[in-house]
């Protein structure tokens, strides 16, 4: 019987939850190591979860090339796109020519994870720029893949590694992905095909959509972390959250097949706990 | 009658890189860079270019803070697993770099446009994002044939383009393994996006070696300008089954472009002060530079 469990291993298990049998999963590299975490590791450990539990034809690909690489083959979380580590990762497939051997623009990825600096109340992007985009107070990247995974594809889980006031914003500075302005009519009023972010994972919390309406709502607050704390770090005006759900604790079957298949040596989302 | 050699030195080669030109260079993120060349124009002291790009890192950054660029098309500039881009950075919150966001995979269109000689590419599902909206070439239109809203791309339409590649003939034909990633497959679209194409090349390799693997040629003579030979061409950034990235130095160019008199220096001692490619490497020092060397047997 195992009785604790770290918030990465809460997060992965409830992620994991929300893919079906049959989907593809895309996640790929991120700047940053607290990002890497959030983008890279939860996202792959929630996946395998899922292939484990109740969805093992679900095709992960990992850094837009490697179909369903072996995660506990591995010594270290690869940290570069297109290296020798990623290369030499056991896997069922590697893509290698551009354009890939799938369609985003079909619809062949189901769901991706995505993150940035800001995030507001209709679920829009930032990872651009803070301030006036022409004469940004703080330059950061750029939109990247942002703009298709918001628009191409089936789902977008975001990804916040931190949450505080200044990324959960009423309006983002730049918007590099869109959310439900106007809501699921809104999104394709503007001519966006699919998709949309669905939800938004972080250290205290996990938001969802009304998706009619168009706007974020807290759809679980991790256990320990209080309703106070959370409108304190929030940029947003919070609904009434008297009878807000907390977050699902992971079972200790799911987290026993996390630390002994999935993340054996610990290098996934281990840390904490090694 | 005797075939034409392409062959240049990376000097000379630099001058078809005219002031005000829309660059592409070759690559990927913090992979395959042209790095040599790139060298090479910034003690050319080469003005006003605009870098047409899809995720750029310190082909940019080097060249941004070597005052040589005044706008840069992209969806990405940074260094990955090493952070920010310092001179990206600064140079666009002093509002000295002019940045047009594209998105990632659109880059990668906006030069397949370019390869099939049109003026745009089709996208779907940019409405509502500040891409379309701060960006007056970005157009709307309604598809002829669907009616769906949708938005023309303007094509990357480079002046020049710059790849490094592993070898090639004098000639201009070009290997390139088939074992690729991400950045040898967009140097293979670069390569038929643009009529000024310039290779830097690992080695020079014989007529024999060439016609025993034909297949490879994935950038043929006709579609090349000039070739250059240049080893090690892309580092400090990796080279596909070549060699690996050279943390090292990645580290210390971090360290130096926080600073203007510390990337000074370091443009001083690793550019200005350096004749040319070998002179370079030599103050990298071989025996570092054999360390980077990898094992591939899957080419």
């Amino acid at each position: 019987m195992i009785n604790n469990y770290t918030l990465n291993e809460l997060l992965a298990v409830n992620l994991s939850k929300e893919f079906k049998n049959g989907e593809v999963g895309f996640t790929g590299l991120a700047t940053g190591k607290q990002a890497t975490l959030y983008i890279t590791a939860i996202p792959l450990v929630a996946m395998e979860l899922a292939k484990r539990t109740h969805a093992p034809d679900l095709n992960i690909i990992f850094a837009g090339w490697i179909q369903n690489p072996d995660l506990s083959k591995i010594d270290k979380l690869p940290e570069a796109e297109y290296d020798e580590t990623l290369r030499d990762i056991p896997c069922e497939a590697q893509y290698l020519s551009y354009p890939y051997q799938y369609s985003y623009k079909r619809g062949d990825i189901s769901f991706a994870f995505g993150s940035g600096v800001q995030v507001d109340k209709v679920g829009n992007i930032n990872s651009v720029s803070i301030g006036d985009p022409k004469k940004p107070k703080v330059r950061m990247v750029g939109p990247i893949f942002l703009p298709e995974h918001f628009s191409q594809f089936g789902r977008e889980y975001i990804m916040m590694p931190h949450h505080e006031k200044r990324s959960f914003v009423n309006k983002v500075d730049y918007i590099a992905g869109v959310g439900y302005p106007g809501g699921k009519k809104g999104r394709k009023a503007l001519g966006i095909p699919r998709g949309g972010p669905e939800l938004v994972i972080t250290p205290k919390c996990i938001f969802e959509f009304n998706k009619t309406k168009g706007f974020i709502k807290v759809r679980s607050i991790h256990p320990g972390v209080s309703t106070e704390d959370l409108r304190n770090s929030t940029g947003f005006e919070l609904e009434n959250l008297d009878n807000i759900n907390t977050t699902k604790i992971p079972t200790s079957e799911e987290l026993q097949i996390i630390r002994e298949k999935i993340d054996p040596k610990g290098i996934l989302i281990g840390e904490i706990y090694k | 009658m005797k075939k034409s050699e392409k062959l240049l030195s990376l000097k000379d080669a630099t001058q078809l890189v005219n002031d005000g030109s829309r660059l592409a260079l070759g690559g990927f993120g913090i992979y395959q860079r042209p790095m040599a060349f790139v060298r090479e124009l910034i003690k050319q002291k080469v003005k006003n270019l605009t870098i047409v790009g899809v995720v750029n890192s310190i082909e940019a950054d080097i060249l941004i803070g070597s005052n040589c660029l005044s706008a840069i098309e992209t969806s990405y500039v940074g260094f990955e697993k090493y952070g920010i881009a310092p001179n990206f950075r600064k140079y666009s919150e002093k509002g000295k770099l002019r940045v047009i966001n594209y998105p990632e995979l659109l880059s990668v269109d906006r030069f397949r446009a370019s390869q099939e000689n049109l003026d745009f590419w089709p996208a779907t599902g940019l409405g509502g994002t500040d891409i379309v909206k701060l960006n007056k070439d970005i157009k709307s239109f309604k598809s002829p044939i669907s009616k769906k809203l949708l938005h023309a791309l303007p094509a990357a339409k480079p002046d020049v383009v710059v790849i490094h590649a592993l070898a090639g003939d004098p000639y201009g034909n070009i290997i390139i393994p088939s074992y690729k990633n991400m950045a040898q497959s967009l140097d293979i679209i670069l390569s038929r996006s643009c009529n000024n194409v310039i290779i830097t090349i690992e080695k020079i390799v014989s007529d024999n070696f060439m016609k025993k693997h034909p297949h490879l040629i994935e950038i043929p003579s006709h579609r090349v300008k000039a070739v250059c030979l240049a080893p090690y061409g892309a580092h400090p950034t990796s080279m596909l089954g070549r060699y690996s990235e050279d943390e090292k130095h990645w580290v210390e160019y971090i360290k130096a472009s926080k600073k203007n008199e510390d990337f000074k220096k370091y443009i001083n001692k690793y550019i200005n002060s350096a004749n040319g490619n070998n002179s370079y490497l030599n103050k990298i020092g071989g025996a570092h530079l054999s360390s980077l060397l990898q094992v591939d047997v899957q080419k």
